[in-house]
Order: C-alpha cells, then sequence, then structure tokens
C-alpha cells in the first residue's frame, strides 16, 4: 500500500484508470469495426477495384558548384521510352514496332530488354534510354500503333566543362542489385540513382535525391482518371567544392592528355584548388545511357583516365622529397645552413659509390646551393647522417604513408619505410644500403602527388598540417541551410620539435631553385610573383626495360614572402621534372595571381639565363648501383 | 544473493501470463514487420531481421530486469534518470541528424536513441517521488506538485529542441498520468483544467509548428487537401478499410506493398496489420495490449511497496498511450503525432526500453509474495 495515499483511494484510482483504458481501446475497436466492419467492401473497392498504378518521379541530384559558385555539375531532361507490361499485351512486337519507328537495331533493343529481370507490373520497364527528339516525335506520333508504350522525363547529369575535373565528379547511375542488398536499409529501392564514384559517391548522402511516386487510377485502356496520391519527389543538395575551375582546366590544358597530376592546396586552410588527373575524358560520357563499347575503350585504354593520379597512385618523390630531408637535417642538427659537405661526383657509402646527377661534382655545396642544383651527393650524406630513424621519424611527422583524409573515394596512402615497416612487408631485416636511395626520394618510399602538396603547404605555412579537404559546404536545397560535414583535423607541429626558422630557411632554398640563375626549376619563373620550389626526376626501377622514361615532378609555393598556394605537379615517363612539369605550375601559378589582380595582362615567357647551367637533376645512377 | 532468495520459488512465482504476452505481441510485430519490410525482388524484409535481433536482445533484459530488487531499481532510479538527461543533452550536441532531426548518438557504430530509455527514466523518477515520505497524504496542489511537474518537463524540453514533440508528448502523458493515480486534489484539477482550456489558444497560435497546426487542421477534415497534408489520413483510412474483416492476407495488401505509406515500418505499421490481417487481426492485437496493460496494472494494485506500484502504474501508462495515440492515428481518430506502436513498430531503442520496463515489473510481481 503506498505510503500517505489511503489505500481505498489508490485502489479506486487503479480501477478508475482501467475503466478509461478499457473505453479509450473499445473506441479504437468500433472505429475499427466502423471502418473494417461496415465500410470495409468501399475501401476494398478503392484500394482494389479501381485500377491503381504508381509512376515514379524521379528527382534531381543537387548540383556541384565551384569556390567561386560557377556551376560545374547539373541535370538536363533525358527521355527514356518505357513499356507498361500490363498495357502491352505483345511485348516483343512493341519493341519490334519501337526499334523500327525508330531505325534502332530490333534485336539489340530485345536483347537489352529481355537482360534486365521483368520488375513490378504497376512500374514503366524502360526500353530505350535517353532518346533523341526525332526519336521522341516519331514515338508520339505513333502512340495508337504501341499500346503500353510511355515516355519518362528523368534528370540526367550534364557537364557544362565537358572533360575538366570530369573525374573528380566521378559518375551515378541506377543501383545495382547487389548494392541493393547492401543500400536498401538507407531506403533505395530498385530503378534508383546511386552515385558510383567520384564526388557523386563520397556525398551519395547529399547529393542523393528521394524519388516520388503518384498514385493514379486508370481505366481498362490504361489512361489516367484520378490522381489519387502522391508522393513529392525530393531534390537532392547542392555541393561548392573548395575547387577553382579555372585553375583546374589550366592544369589540365598543362596535362595535355599526358599520364600526370596536378594539385594545388591553399596553403591556409588544406582546401583544395586543383586536383587534376590526366588524360581527362568527356564526363558527359557518363550521363545517359552510355554504350558498351564507350565503357570497353574507357576502362581498357592503357592510360587508364578512370585512375585518379592525384590520390590513387603513388610515386617515388625523387629530388621532391630533399624538402623534407632538409627540414630533417635542420632539426636534427645534423646540419646547419652554413654546413659545407664535398661533392667530387660521387660519394662512398657502407663501401660503395653512389654517384651523383653531375660527374665532375658540386664541388663544395651548403644547403642552399645543393637544394638548388639538386646535388644528389650532399642529401646522400645527408641521409646517411640522419639514418633510417630519423628518416621514418620525419615522414610520419607530414603525413606520409598514411591517407590525408580527402572527401574521395580511392585515397592511397603511399609508403613509410621503417626497420619494422620493411620486416613486415618483406620479412627481412633494414640493410645500411636501404636508406641511401630513400635520401634522393627512391627505393622504399612512394608517395602521392596530394601527399607532396600537402607537404609543401606545411613547409609554406610554416608547420600547420590542414587535412585536405575538397568541399567548401553542402547547401540544403529546401531550406538553404548548411548540412554539417565531419571535422577535419589539423596538426600543429611542435615547434619544439622542427623550429618555424627552419621552413624559412627551407623556403628560402626553394626560392633560389626557380628565381636563380643556375635553379633547375627556372622554367616556372613568373614576372610580378616569387616563387620557391623543387624540381624532381624519379627513376622508374622497372626490370629490362629500359626505355621508359623518368617520372617528372615539382613541388612550388607562392608567393615567397607570405605564401598562399602550394602545388604539386606529376607527369608520367616524360623525362625532367624541371622541363615538363615546372612549366604546368606556372601555367597554374599564373591564372590564380591573374585572377587575384596580382600579376600585368600579359606575362613574358621565362628566359634561361645561363647557358653552361647543369639542366636537370638525375637521381638514376647512384640508385641502379645501390639496388642491383 | 539475489539469486537465492529467488531461486526456490522462482518458477511458480514467475509472471508466465506477463510472459506469454509479450512473446505473442512479439510475434505479431515481427510478422507484421516482415510485410511492412518485404522486398520483392530479394523476397527478404531487412527491419524483419534487425527488429528479431532487438527483439532478442530485449528479451535478454527483460529477464535480467526480473532479476533485481524493488529496492535496488528505487536506489538507481534518480541515477538512471540523470544519466538520461546526460544523454538527451550529448544528442543535443553530438547527435546525429536524420531527416531534419537529431535524436540519435552512435556508440561504437551502433545508433540509439536515449530519448526512447529517458522513458523509463521519467518513470522510475516520479515513482520515486511520489512514494517518498515527503509525498502529500491528501493529494497534490499546484504547488506541490512542481517537483514531479519539473521531472517531466526537464526532458520534454530537450526531447522538443532534437525536434520531437512526439516523445515529449509521451513524457508529459505518462507522467500526468501517474501524477493523477498518485492523486491531485479535486478542486486543483478543476482549476487545472480551466486554465488549459484557456491556454489552448494562445499553444495553438504561438507554440506549434506550421506543419504541427497543418496536421491537426487536415485531422479535423483531411479531405481539404487529399495530395498534400491530408495524404497520410487518407491512404492510411484505404488501408485499413480495405482490410476488412479478415484481411488480404500476409504480403498480400496493396497499399502495402506499393509502399503508399510513408514510414510503415514504423509510425504507421498498424495500416499494415490491418489491411492484411482485417478487423480478426486489429482486434486480437489491441486485445493482446489490453491484456497486458490489465495485468500491470494489477501488478500495481497488489505491489508490497509504493514505489513499485508507482512504476507499475508508469508501465502501464507508456504502454497505453502508444496505443492509443499511435493506433488512433492510424484510424483517423487521432491527429497524426510521431509516435511509434510499442513492440510492433521498427526501433531497437523503443523495443528494448519496453521489453527492460515490463522485466522491472516482472519482477515486482515475483516479489510481492516474497515481502507480503
Amino acid at each position: 500500500m503506498p505510503a500517505g495515499v489511503e489505500q481505498l483511494d489508490f485502489g479506486f484510482r487503479i480501477t478508475a484508470a482501467r475503466i478509461i483504458a478499457g473505453i479509450w481501446l473499445s473506441t479504437l475497436l468500433i472505429r475499427l469495426w466502423y471502418l473494417q466492419g461496415i465500410h470495409g467492401a468501399y475501401y476494398r473497392d478503392q484500394s482494389e477495384n479501381n485500377r491503381t498504378r504508381a509512376i515514379r518521379t524521379e528527382a534531381p541530384r543537387g548540383n556541384i558548384y565551384d569556390r567561386t559558385g560557377r556551376l560545374l555539375v547539373h541535370n538536363r531532361p533525358a527521355f527514356n521510352a518505357a513499356l507498361m507490361l500490363e498495357d502491352t499485351p505483345d511485348v516483343k512486337g512493341t519493341i519490334r514496332k519501337l526499334a523500327e519507328i525508330t531505325s534502332r537495331d530490333e534485336e539489340q533493343l530485345l536483347a537489352q530488354f529481355s537482360s534486365r529481370k521483368a520488375g513490378r507490373k504497376f512500374e514503366p520497364q524502360v526500353v530505350m534510354y535517353d532518346i533523341s527528339r526525332e526519336e521522341l516525335a516519331k514515338i508520339k506520333v505513333n502512340t495508337h500503333n504501341l499500346p503500353g508504350v510511355i515516355i519518362t522525363e528523368v534528370p540526367t547529369r550534364a557537364y557544362p566543362n565537358n572533360s575538366v575535373a570530369a573525374l573528380l565528379f566521378g559518375y551515378a547511375r541506377e543501383i545495382s542489385k547487389t548494392q541493393l542488398e547492401t543500400y536498401r536499409d538507407r531506403g533505395y529501392r530498385q530503378g534508383d540513382t546511386i552515385g558510383q564514384s567520384g564526388l557523386e559517391k563520397q556525398f551519395e548522402e547529399v547529393l542523393r535525391g528521394r524519388a516520388g511516386y503518384v498514385q493514379v487510377e486508370v481505366d481498362a485502356r490504361g489512361n489516367r482518371r484520378d490522381e489519387l496520391g502522391i508522393i513529392d519527389a525530393r531534390p537532392g543538395n547542392d555541393l561548392y567544392l573548395t575547387i577553382d575551375i579555372d585553375l583546374q582546366r589550366a592544369a589540365e590544358e598543362g596535362l595535355a592528355g599526358r599520364r600526370g597530376a596536378v594539385v594545388a592546396l591553399d596553403v591556409n586552410t588544406g582546401e583544395v584548388l586543383v586536383l587534376a588527373s590526366g588524360p581527362s575524358f568527356d564526363a558527359n560520357m557518363f550521363s545517359g545511357q552510355m554504350s558498351a563499347k564507350e565503357w570497353e575503350r574507357l576502362t581498357h585504354d592503357k592510360n587508364k583516365p578512370l585512375q585518379n593520379r592525384a590520390i590513387g597512385n603513388a610515386y617515388p618523390p625523387g629530388s621532391t622529397s630533399k624538402v623534407l630531408w632538409s627540414v630533417a637535417g635542420l632539426a636534427e642538427r645534423k646540419i646547419a645552413p652554413h654546413t659545407v659537405l664535398n661533392c667530387p661526383g660521387y660519394v662512398v657509402l657502407n663501401n660503395r659509390p653512389y654517384r651523383c646527377h653531375k660527374k665532375a661534382g658540386h664541388g663544395a655545396v651548403d644547403l642552399e646551393r645543393a637544394f638548388m642544383v639538386s646535388c644528389n651527393a650532399y642529401y646522400y650524406q645527408l641521409g646517411n647522417m640522419l639514418g633510417v630513424g630519423n628518416m621514418t621519424k620525419y615522414l610520419q611527422i607530414f603525413g606520409f604513408g598514411e591517407r590525408t583524409g580527402i572527401e574521395l573515394p580511392g585515397e592511397e596512402a603511399g609508403t613509410c619505410p621503417s626497420e619494422s615497416w620493411k620486416v613486415e612487408r618483406f620479412h627481412e631485416r633494414w640493410y645500411p644500403g636501404d636508406s641511401v636511395p630513400i635520401s634522393i626520394g627512391q627505393g622504399y618510399l612512394v608517395v602521392t602527388p596530394l601527399q607532396m602538396a600537402s607537404l609543401m603547404a606545411t613547409v609554406a605555412n610554416g608547420g600547420t598540417r590542414h587535412q585536405p579537404t575538397i568541399v567548401k559546404k553542402a547547401v540544403n536545397t529546401q531550406t538553404g541551410q548548411l548540412i554539417e560535414q565531419p571535422p577535419r583535423k589539423t596538426v600543429v607541429i611542435d615547434p619544439k620539435v622542427i623550429d618555424p626558422k627552419i621552413f624559412e630557411k627551407v623556403r628560402a632554398a626553394a626560392a633560389n631553385v626557380v628565381g636563380s640563375r643556375q635553379g633547375t626549376g627556372w622554367r616556372a619563373k613568373l614576372e610580378g610573383v616569387t616563387i620557391g620550389g623543387k624540381t624532381g626526376t624519379a627513376q622508374v626501377v622497372r626490370l629490362g626495360s629500359d626505355a621508359i622514361k623518368d617520372h617528372a615532378w615539382f613541388v612550388a609555393f607562392a608567393p615567397v614572402e607570405t605564401p598562399m598556394i602550394a602545388l604539386a605537379v606529376l607527369v608520367e615517363n616524360v623525362g625532367h621534372g624541371g622541363e615538363f612539369s615546372a612549366p604546368i605550375a606556372r601555367q597554374v601559378l599564373e591564372v590564380y595571381f591573374r585572377n587575384l589582380g596580382m600579376l600585368p595582362e600579359t606575362v613574358p615567357a621565362p628566359e634561361h639565363a645561363a647557358p653552361e647551367l647543369v639542366e636537370e637533376d638525375t637521381e638514376s645512377t647512384g640508385v641502379e648501383e645501390s639496388e642491383q | 544473493m539475489v539469486f537465492r532468495r529467488i531461486n526456490r520459488k522462482i518458477i511458480s512465482q514467475i509472471d508466465w501470463q506477463m510472459i506469454v504476452l509479450l512473446l505473442l505481441l512479439c510475434a505479431v510485430g515481427l510478422t507484421v514487420l516482415y510485410s511492412a519490410g518485404f522486398d520483392p525482388d530479394s523476397r527478404t524484409s531487412a527491419p524483419f531481421s534487425g527488429q528479431a535481433k532487438f527483439m532478442a536482445v530485449g528479451f535478454v533484459l527483460f529477464l535480467i530486469c526480473m532479476v533485481f530488487t524493488t529496492s535496488f531499481w528505487r536506489k538507481v532510479s534518480f541515477w538512471f534518470y540523470a544519466a538520461g538527461l546526460i544523454s538527451l543533452v550529448l544528442v543535443l550536441t553530438q547527435g546525429v541528424v536524420v531527416n531534419g532531426a537529431r535524436r540519435w548518438v552512435e556508440i561504437g557504430g551502433i545508433r540509439v536513441q536515449p530519448s526512447e530509455f529517458m522513458k523509463l527514466g521519467v518513470i522510475l523518477a516520479l515513482a520515486r517521488v511520489f512514494s517518498s515520505e515527503r509525498a502529500p497524504r491528501d493529494g497534490y496542489t499546484i504547488l506541490k506538485m512542481f517537483l514531479p511537474v519539473t521531472v517531466m518537463i526537464v526532458p520534454a524540453v530537450l526531447v522538443i529542441e532534437q525536434p520531437d514533440l512526439g516523445t515529449a508528448l509521451t513524457y508529459l502523458l505518462i507522467g500526468g498520468s501517474m501524477l493523477l493515480v498518485a492523486g491531485v486534489r479535486f478542486g486543483t484539477l478543476l482549476r487545472l483544467t480551466a486554465v488549459g482550456l484557456v491556454l489552448v489558444i494562445p499553444a495553438w497560435k504561438f507554440m506549434l509548428k506550421d506543419y504541427q497546426r497543418q496536421r491537426v487542421l487536415t485531422f479535423l477534415s483531411p479531405e481539404v487537401d487529399p495530395l498534400g497534408a491530408g495524404y497520410h489520413a487518407i491512404q492510411s483510412k484505404i488501408a485499413v478499410g480495405s482490410g476488412s474483416l479478415l484481411g488480404k492476407g500476409f504480403l498480400q495488401g496493396t497499399q502495402t506493398q506499393l509502399r503508399f505509406l510513408p514510414e510503415q515500418t514504423t509510425d504507421f505499421i498498424f495500416s499494415v496489420l490491418a489491411e492484411e490481417w482485417g478487423f480478426f487481426g486489429s482486434a486480437v492485437a489491441i486485445i493482446l495490449y489490453a491484456l497486458l496493460i490489465v495485468r500491470l496494472l494489477n501488478v500495481a494494485l497488489r505491489s508490497a511497496e509504493p514505489f513499485s506500484s508507482f512504476v507499475s502504474v508508469g508501465v502501464a501508462a507508456m504502454l497505453f498511450w502508444h496505443v492509443v495515440v499511435n493506433i488512433g492515428m492510424v484510424i483517423g481518430v487521432m491527429p497524426v503525432v510521431g509516435i511509434t506502436l510499442t513492440l510492433l513498430s521498427y526501433g531497437g531503442s523503443s523495443v528494448i526500453t519496453m521489453m527492460a520496463a515490463l522485466g522491472i515489473v516482472a519482477g515486482f510481481s515475483i516479489r510481492r509474495f516474497l515481502f507480503a
């Protein structure tokens, strides 16, 4: 018995509760009896005898814009010819007639149609995707001969910039059987569109539109009589990228169809301004119904245009790694800026000679000069002083061997070689000879162009690693509100580990690479803006095929005094970095600074002023001897 | 110690009636959910398999809760409530947004809805308040109501922020019912009713959001806007009515299989039952609920301690209001409010909360003799 409450009262109230509950529940039963018992026949009639049909209304996916709001991806209406199986007495005959009217291949249409599983009776089955205006007119004229044929309008992706950034967007198409099993829980149904690669896949939740349905009542001939219900289609939400389409276009033009990648970052935010991968292709190929032949050509192209080389492929960084080793050497106090090492054209380490690319030798060089002329002998010795432990330490500090976390599928991590890494990977201990090639960016070390751009951004901003991002914002198209994005991580490198003055020293050295008459990166020089950079020519080690040319690298930042942009350029198998990649960087930087109003209308092309200069840095000789 | 105490009489004292009713309702729920989530392409039902797992977990929890003593629940009641409040704040600050509402938090990859668990928190805390030494012997007045009303209002406000009006409403309905059973002075009751009537108009104007007003208006006359706001009401009525006496049969409901009702695995699950199993099936479900509610009130009446009485009343109220508001909405005697049908609607947090709550009461049911 509850304390303080008379038992009688309590019992009374429980009884009252029982009665109230009884009345309510009886009300429900009475109402149910009214609906189901008394009016059951009427509602049964409504739901069954009137033939109802659900017609899908497709929802457009969200648009994609660049950082300044320029439209990159939107939707155009495409028309499909579809069959309502219920209203088509002779399916094959009707398809034959369709083929005849539109002069298409009858067998192909039939084969395509039967390869898709017969679906719901109530839903239209598509026979021809993305038909032309002429075909549409012909079908409309012949409607009476084509019972059950209907035209559906479907929003389809369109790309006003054709090939620019095509690979970034990826593509979206009808959800497959196997995908449906995974995604059913999230409300996907047969016929829905889902992002399959690139941003379309990564930002599916943002871009996805929800199809609507109209429930219509039809007469015996399949004509609409009345609309019974409607579920509105909900268009997808819009995505604003950090990409600047002008810069992206400049980068892709610079790559000019060659295999390679260009990445540019805002050094203060980690925003990706350019993420280009060559060769490119026309994104419009993906919209509508791509023919099997076109698909075949794209996937079997030996240049692999569907591979995103900026993030999905790791390469030896070659001499661009000297940026990192310079920082490491200074931070570990193995060298000082004025430390002079001798380059007689080779160095002997572990009883083996390792040659510099300049046979005559660079003579006595300090850090600035070694960096500017890319002296291998200097960095072999520096690497030897650092040892594998320190190399691993600094690779880790700058995030090598792990994904940057950019919001794109298919990112590679590259490697961060260490003693334990080698044991795990090759079941073999670390030999002193393994460290030598790494000090000039060869051997076990491979990196993605994005990682190199990120390294340059960190050096440029004085030690802050921003997680690269490609998305500025996602906007709910209905409410105009921002859709929250997962937080990005920012790592500020401990100034006790790397003094910001060290970055300043390295930036000064990099400025000479481009600015000095003897620097290897002179082709990147831009009148009006100071640029810091480092060239790299990464040897491709492949047994028995000497014909394969080196990868050309160029990494840079600008302006040297107050860095704003960092970039990495890679062109596969063309030769020297200074010759092939530096001009592409220049092209991108020119557009960037012109758009900012920091350049005059016309900029003279860089002139080479020192004819006697050693052209390039090549690491090949040393590596061959050490590796084989 | 706990085990030794209950071991001897355990088999004979277990509330078999409650367990049988619970399992029957689970069976009805799974059958209907299979159909509601059925996909003709793969011939599987994803919500069904999910719910089966939730129910298995829930039943284990039911058994565990049954073992703990009444004094244990009284001791933890405020802690449980406090933890609930903290988790509701966490939802608002760290929650996952789904369909524009922030209702879930992710714990180790599992999404849970703390507002569901909080229903039990409110029941336990209020039971403790009502059974305390300081509870008024001669019924609550407006002043004395301050504490219990605060206990239900605070979580309700937090939940409205998500926004989830339906769940906030359940806290108030559960709490209000418990308060009435605890006893309110007659005069106070009259005055409150009068104030409530006066406040209806400003509440309508200033507190409700547009879509909520729209729902009430379309409840009053759905035919005004058949393709818009009245859509749910009409489609739901067609689904229920067309079930007729014996229903269209398992997986045969046309409204259901064409997915014409949104949220048919959650808020509108009852329309699936009514369409496919007819009046017969719907009545069976309602009677099962009624028997379970009566059973819970019986435990309340016979409990040895006031605390367990009030908990039993609270759990009965929780079940009752879910059933009445949800089914009422589906068959058009209540406006569309987002309240699920306990044990039939899909949702892990809700199933687990209900089964744990029933487990606690089943434990009281065993002990009413041990302590008598």
